[in-house]
């Protein structure tokens, strides 16, 4: 096994600009990337008709790669730059710092799994949430209404109680939404409790949210699309003013849910994902479970990888789970004794901090 | 790895059973919110609009249950078992063979699926209505040829599945195989205008097209290409696996007209009756009906005697007929394609198969679905098609209702009246009591009384409702009639919302499913209200495919990619399991008002052309809109 300290970026952007992300991807000598289909949630001028709810949906190509940690900033620039951004309703992109740990010939260094993710202070956190599939709207609608960025909404699959339950499980659906906001750190916690309220995750069953620091983050503003009333909008003079302040702390604000409740949120977490061949996730994910893992999203990417007459395409799979620190050791070894990392799973580990978490807990257990 | 298998949670059986009831109801509220419409919508019209009742209505309502009960189970099983098994092949084929195996694979797979359609089977018998002097090439075809005309129409198929395949690998965009398809087709619908044997198969081959996607092949179809659209072609190609259900329309149409033509050169033109069967024609007559034996079986067949020993003989339907028949055809339908997938599976992939029990379970109840379906249609949805259908010509002109004949024992013929109108036309008719103690007159009609006997029978008649015979205001209900009818019923159609679930999640949302199902709805709403303009003014059906489909072309090419697949693959999901047999009904029931018109053919290629339509402009909308909106930013650079 091979242990990199990684920069783990996601950047999501509309159609019309991820032909220049992907170019800035070559010319930054990525030879490998992973792109993936989500979608955005944009507030409209509402129609009686037709758009009753007055928002847009739209189609967004997400590419998750990574560099060396050292070579963070220059890309993230580099994207930024050749995609422009940093102008207002193109696309997001942020990066979370990383372990990447890959297959490196027949060597099983179980004991490298014990190490230290380093933790740094940073300015943005992001926001994860998962529900069942047809529920994200309204949690993508009150992080929009609030004042995040444009959400980046995701369809999985979960993994997790369900499966081991027999034939009764397909009266549960196991399709799942996930929505995606990155939002200044300060606000964090108030987003978390705005949309656990929004989404009534506080209830059985209806999904998980956690959160996850962000290092750098360029954040599409734009969350209203139509009839412009002023010179400039809202978004443009906010990203203005954050340049000119150096940060988003001058934009700091009480986010108050309405009912605020004293909630106990998970802490000491890490975000796993595992990243292998179409169709191996479920055998892994079962391995993983065994070792004590709760639950996992699994979702659909390709994989482009460079050969010598330009990229070429793999179907993969991405697993996302949330663990505790202390049980990392203990599940990334039952996933490469069941083969992770034999030629047929092909996969690839990236083990990230997570900040809180919630989902529903039965009290009368506890 | 065995030794990673989990412990199996174990449920309560109070629990599971819960859980299972809860989820049973979710289902057919789903199946109940797709169906009800059009079945209000016929209730509605027929005791409201033409103030009739609904015979049989218990029986109806039995069935109108059993369908709801087969599609909930069906969908269910589509989802469950037969799609992502056609997924995960769809996945593991491309890696794992080469491109002479997928062809293969591919060929086999929609000759298959066309000897499994049970619809098929129904053209073949449709084969010995055929009057072999009016349209010898369709006689031939459906009789002498038959088996060679399903061949035809499997080998159409067959390429069709092995193109579509090949387009996704080589990231080949539908719009060619459209702009030179379809005007092939309306070249020989064309020819069909110059040469009478051509236009007796217009009617066939268009259907056959409709036929073959049926309610099993085009879910496993596009989900099969979904599958191999993950593993192959470009980084990310704008078809996302669909456009194979639009080939494997229009191919089997080509083949049949190809066939037909080729059969065309060696056979006379249509004749008259006694010419066909004149001595100085006997060669001619020979070549089409193929022996001597089976001349003399066509006389016999239409002579007078024949004829109307055969309109007596009235069918008995049998519960127990009708469902073994049922869960037969769906057994048939299912069945030899799965297993023939399961095996290429196994043996050819020497694959394990990912959730085999949620895969088996599926696949039966997709079986029990299907012919659950199937019993329900024809004791339900059917039967009250059929009464409105045949009720509906009500609202513009008189009509009988032989449903409610009566019988008038010891009838005397001197109560008979005679009137005259101020022409000179002289009217019998006579005054019958009814219960209420009032007096109706009833005209009098000479073939209906039996001397010997003393017998009366007599068949009320209805209508005009709306205005005087073949007023404006009943030919504007039909039309509106049909137009609803067409909508209802393509919402409960099944292979549509496995379509319409399929690109919500490939679209992420954005495109949703029921955004698709409504347009697609209004889209086949339309059509058959122009196809009841079709027949009311008999109007050639050649002049509303021609232009409909010319501007279709025009779309397409106007049209993004993505919504060129999902608009011209909703045409073939359309015609299915329910709307069809309504659409026939009412097709009939027009057509038998209307001087010269006999086929509904015409109402189902529309039904066909028009969601084209509508998917084509509400895409047109929808990628207007986006580019606006990206374009608002296109950035400093």
């Amino acid at each position: 096994m091979k242990f990199t300290n990684i920069a783990k970026f996601t950047c999501s952007v509309y159609k019309n600009v991820s032909p220049k992300v992907a170019e800035a991807l070559k010319e930054c000598g990525i030879d490998e990337y992973i792109a993936q289909r989500s979608s955005s949630l944009v507030s409209t001028d509402k129609h009686w008709l037709f758009n009753r709810k007055g928002v847009a949906e739209n189609i967004l190509e997400t590419y998750h790669f990574y560099v060396p940690a050292e070579k963070e900033k220059e890309v993230f620039d580099k994207i930024v730059y050749d995609a422009d951004l940093s102008q207002e309703g193109r696309g997001s992109i942020f990066t979370e710092p990383a372990v990447l740990i890959e297959k490196s010939g027949n060597n099983e260094n179980f004991d490298g799994l014990d190490f230290q993710l380093e933790s740094r202070q940073s300015n943005y956190m992001g926001i994860c949430a998962i529900t069942q599939r047809g529920k994200g709207f309204t949690l993508a609608k009150t992080a929009i209404d609030k004042g995040s960025g444009v959400p980046m909404i995701s369809y999985g699959i979960g993994g997790g109680i369900r499966d081991r339950m027999g034939l009764i499980r397909i009266t549960i659906p196991a399709e799942k939404e996930t929505i995606n906001i990155v939002v200044a750190n300060h606000d964090a916690q108030g987003m978390m409790d705005l949309l656990i309220e929004g989404g009534h995750l506080d209830r059985p069953g209806m999904g998980f949210i956690f959160s996850y620091p962000v290092n750098l983050a360029t954040l599409d503003s734009k969350t209203f699309f139509g009839a412009n009333r002023a010179a400039a909008s809202m978004g443009q003079i906010i990203s203005v003013i954050d340049s000119i302040q150096g940060g988003t702390e001058w934009r700091k604000r009480t986010l108050n849910a309405k009912n605020a409740i004293e909630r106990t949120y998970m802490s000491n977490l890490e975000n796993i994902m595992l990243i292998c061949n179409d169709t191996q996730s479920k055998e892994m994910l079962d391995a993983a479970m065994s070792a004590g893992a709760s639950g996992a999203t699994i979702s659909n990417c390709r994989q482009m990888t460079k050969t010598k007459d330009g990229f070429a395409k793999k179907s993969m799979e991405i697993s996302d789970m949330v663990i505790g620190a202390a049980q990392r050791k203990g599940i990334l070894t039952a996933l490469v004794r069941a083969g992770f990392f034999s030629d047929k799973t092909d996969g690839k580990i990236i083990v990230k901090k997570s900040g809180t978490a919630f989902s529903y807990t039965d009290k009368k257990k506890k | 790895m065995a030794s990673n298998k989990q412990e199996k949670l174990k449920i309560p059986l109070k629990q599971s059973m819960m859980m299972l009831l809860g989820f049973c109801k979710d289902k057919l509220k789903e199946q109940v919110v797709s169906v009800l419409p059009v079945v209000i919508y016929l209730i509605f019209f027929q005791s409201s609009i033409l103030g009739m009742p609904i015979y049989e209505a218990g029986v109806i309502s039995v069935g109108i249950g059993l369908v709801i009960l087969g599609l909930a189970f069906f969908l269910e099983g589509l989802f469950l078992g037969i799609m992502p098994l056609g997924e995960i092949l769809g996945v593991k084929l491309p890696l794992k063979s080469g491109l002479f195996t997928i062809i293969a694979f591919s060929f086999i797979l929609g000759f298959g699926a066309t000897y499994a359609e049970p619809s098929i089977a129904i053209l073949k018998a449709n084969g010995s209505f055929v009057k072999p002097w009016e349209a010898p090439l369709l006689f031939v075809m459906l009789n002498q040829k038959a088996e060679y005309l399903v061949a035809f129409v499997g080998i159409g198929v067959g390429i069709a599945v092995i193109a579509g395949m090949l387009r996704f690998m080589k990231s080949i965009s539908l719009k060619p195989f459209i702009l030179s398809v379809i005007p092939l087709l309306l070249v020989f619908t064309v020819w069909g205008v110059f040469d009478p044997n051509i236009l007796y198969i217009t009617g066939l081959a268009w259907d056959c097209g409709a036929v073959t996607t049926g309610p099993v092949t085009v879910p496993l179809v596009l989900a099969l290409g979904i599958g191999i659209c993950r593993t192959v072609g470009s980084e990310d190609s704008d078809s996302m696996g669909f456009g194979v259900v639009t080939l494997a329309s229009a191919f089997p149409i080509l083949a049949v007209y190809i066939f037909g033509a080729a059969l065309n050169m060696s056979l006379p033109e249509p004749m008259s009756q006694s010419d066909f069967f004149s001595v100085s024609n006997h060669e001619k007559a020979l070549q089409i009906v193929g022996s001597e034996e089976k001349f003399e079986a066509v006389k016999q067949q239409f002579s007078e005697a024949a004829l109307s020993a055969s309109e007596k003989v009235e069918e008995a339907i049998n519960l127990v007929n009708v469902a073994s028949t049922k869960f037969f055809e769906a057994a048939k339908a299912i069945l030899p394609l799965t297993i023939f997938i399961l095996l290429v599976f196994v043996v050819l992939l020497r694959e394990k198969l990912p959730k085999k029990d949620e895969i088996f379970l599926g696949i039966f109840i997709s079986i029990l679905g299907m012919g659950l379906f199937g019993i329900g249609m024809e004791y339900g949805l059917s039967k009250i098609g059929t009464q409105v259908g045949s009720r509906l010509p009500a609202s513009f002109s008189a009509i009988e209702l032989s449903d409610s004949q009566e019988t008038m024992h010891n009838f005397d013929k001197a109560i008979v009246q005679k009137s005259i109108t101020p022409d000179g036309e002289v009217n019998e008719f006579f005054f019958k009591k009814e219960d209420d103690n009032k007096y109706s007159q009833i005209p009098f009609v000479e073939k209906n009384y039996d001397e010997q006997k003393k017998i009366y029978r007599y068949i009320p008649q209805i209508g005009p409702i709306f205005g005087e015979n073949g007023g404006s205001g009943g030919y504007l209900i039909v039309i509106l009639f049909a137009f609803i009818m067409g909508f209802g019923a393509t919402l409960a159609e099944p292979a549509l919302n496995a379509l319409g679930m399929k690109v919500e999640e490939l679209s992420v949302g954005t495109f949703k499913k029921t955004t698709l199902i409504y347009a697609v709805a209004f889209g086949v709403g339309l059509g058959i209200a122009l196809g009841a303009v079709k027949i009311i003014w008999n109007i050639q059906i050649f002049w509303m495919l021609i232009p409909s489909y010319i501007i279709l072309l025009i779309l397409t090419l106007m049209s993004d990619e993505q919504y060129v697949n999902i608009g011209w693959d909703s045409a073939g999901v359309t015609t299915g399991p329910v709307t069809v047999p309504l659409v026939l009904a009412m097709g009939l029931g027009l057509g038998a008002r209307v001087e010269g018109v006999v086929e509904g053919f015409g109402i189902l290629s529309m039904a066909s052309a028009c969601p084209i339509l509508a998917v084509l402009l509400m895409g047109i909308s929808a990628s207007r809109k986006a580019k606006k909106m990206q374009n608002s930013n296109n950035g400093g650079r």
